[in-house]
């Protein structure tokens, strides 16, 4: 199934119902997108990097199930 | 909503979307709100050896007495310790002193100036109004060196 580098069905339902572990997992899943977003002047900045936690992690519970499916072009 | 195999693999490619749209405007505010503040932050070093901008103030109040400025209405004598106030005081016209002096100072009520001067009461009221509204633009006009024409 597609991609298997990205997180499970199950770890994403259970990270939005806010399991701290599977929070954690997502966090640690995206920790290098997040170091490199944090970067300034070529080193990693603590604070942006911990900002940029908090808010995915109240991003997180803001994730909806809801949209429909896209359908897929033949 | 059935949970077939194409919804789970939408849902983890959405939510993989959402996850790194979340960090890129994350990583942008955090960019912002720093540039924000780097604009807005002086350090102190700059300030007290660029600048000479004093740290601290010493007080005056009891090294220095209130200057004293003596102004006479209606043949008594009133000390004013601002000296704007006194000249304001002293460039208005002789009756708009008095009735000041008496309706604020005095104890007296609109009605008693009123007979005192031959007015009625509306106008001695108007009449403050007006002295206390001139005696505000003289002032402003003393301490910040503009002229405004105004006529009582």
């Amino acid at each position: 199934m597609g991609n298997p580098n990205l997180l499970s069905y199950e770890t994403i339902v259970r990270a939005t119902s806010g399991e701290p572990e599977a929070v954690d997992e997502v966090l640690r899943h995206y920790s290098k997108r997040i170091r490199i977003a944090a970067i300034e002047n070529g080193h990693i900045d603590r604070d942006t990097e911990d900002s940029i936690k908090s808010r995915l992690v109240a991003a997180l519970f803001k994730f909806r199930f809801d949209e429909q499916p896209y359908r897929k072009t033949e | 909503m059935p949970c077939t195999e194409a919804y789970r693999e939408h849902i983890i490619y959405t939510f993989n979307g959402y996850c790194k749209t979340v960090i890129r405007f994350a990583a942008i505010n955090a960019w912002r709100d720093r540039s924000r503040r780097r604009q807005k932050e002086i350090s102190l070093e700059y300030l007290t050896e660029e600048k000479f901008y004093p740290l601290g103030t010493t007080d005056e109040y009891f090294e220095a007495p209130y200057e004293e400025y003596p102004v006479t209405v209606c043949g008594q004598k009133v000390i004013l310790t601002n000296g704007e106030l006194a000249a304001a005081l002293l460039s208005l016209p002789e009756m708009n002193r008095e009735i000041i002096f008496l309706y604020f100072f005095g104890d007296y009520t609109q009605q008693e100036i009123g007979k005192m001067y031959g007015r009625c009461l509306s106008t001695t009221g108007y009449l403050i109004r007006r002295t206390l509204k001139l005696l505000q633009r003289k002032m402003e006009v003393l301490s910040h060196g503009e002229s405004e024409p105004f006529v009582l």
